[in-house]
């Protein structure tokens, strides 16, 4: 068996999960090796490996997986953040601030 | 839909941008592709990577993004490559963790809908900080974007 080049010595032995609907792929030496999914609430990518114990989210608002940090655990949608970020807010979004801001004071005002 | 690419070379170090993909605040950035490799003299040295974001660019040498089709305009996205001073990075902004051996090249691809996006905000950036390294091997980096 061709030798796959793994990135880090033993890393053959972790099972990062291959996605039914992934979000980005990872290639190591021309082999794909793991795909990513996409966190909905901050915007970054993740690879789910089985057993790793790492904790991670699935919003049923947004009804995407998160990736488990506790800044994410809140539904605040990624695209509200960064419509406000940009203060390009529309009409119907401003809705979507201001329900969201009335629950968490200040979240959709933290950094990207 | 216009793509462009921007590539540099900077050693890996602590804490140490790589390469930067600062906005416009006409348009939105989406990164889909990331390559990451050393033309050093292969050697088993690791180092840790993050994509991460920013909200000053401060001062790097200037990079020009290259059009991926020759008839397209010039980008309105640009890059920056290291060494920074001046550069803020937002704390706990990592967006894709990347754990490297120095002899191996890496490559992330964006699924369709699946892109980092680069806000449309005044002097934001996302890039890639070399985190640690176990030396200080020539890291290569390209980043490819659409606007």
């Amino acid at each position: 068996m061709k030798d796959p080049g793994f990135a880090v010595p033993g890393e053959h032995k972790l099972d990062p999960k291959f996605e039914s609907k992934p979000s980005g792929y990872i290639v190591i030496n021309g082999m794909e090796v793991a795909h990513t999914l996409q966190c909905c609430h901050c915007g970054g990518h993740f690879v789910s490996i089985h057993g790793s114990g790492i904790r991670r989210g699935y919003c049923t608002g947004c009804k995407k997986p998160t990736c488990g940090k506790d800044k994410c655990d809140v539904c605040a949608p990624f695209k509200v953040k960064l419509d406000y970020s940009e203060m390009s807010v529309q009409k119907d979004l401003q809705k979507e601030v201001k329900r969201i801001e009335k629950f968490f004071p200040g979240i959709t005002q933290a950094p990207l | 839909m216009r793509r462009y690419s921007i590539e540099h070379q900077t050693p890996a170090g602590s804490a140490l941008t790589i390469l930067a993909l600062v906005a416009n605040t006409t348009t939105r950035g989406n990164i889909y592709d990331i390559v990451l490799g050393s033309d050093a003299t292969p050697a088993d040295v690791a180092t840790e990577f993050n994509l991460i974001r920013g909200t000053v660019s401060g001062t790097g040498t200037a990079v020009t993004g290259r059009a991926l089709d020759p008839g397209h305009p010039a980008a309105l996205l640009t890059g920056e490559g290291g060494t920074f001073t001046g550069q803020t990075k937002t704390s706990n902004s990592s967006m894709l963790m990347i754990a490297l051996n120095q002899r191996a090249t890496f490559r992330w691809v964006a699924a369709p809908d699946g892109e980092i996006v680069v806000p449309a905000t005044s002097d934001n950036w996302v890039g890639i900080e070399s985190i640690g390294s176990g030396g200080t091997p020539n890291i290569n980096a390209t980043i490819h974007w659409v606007e």
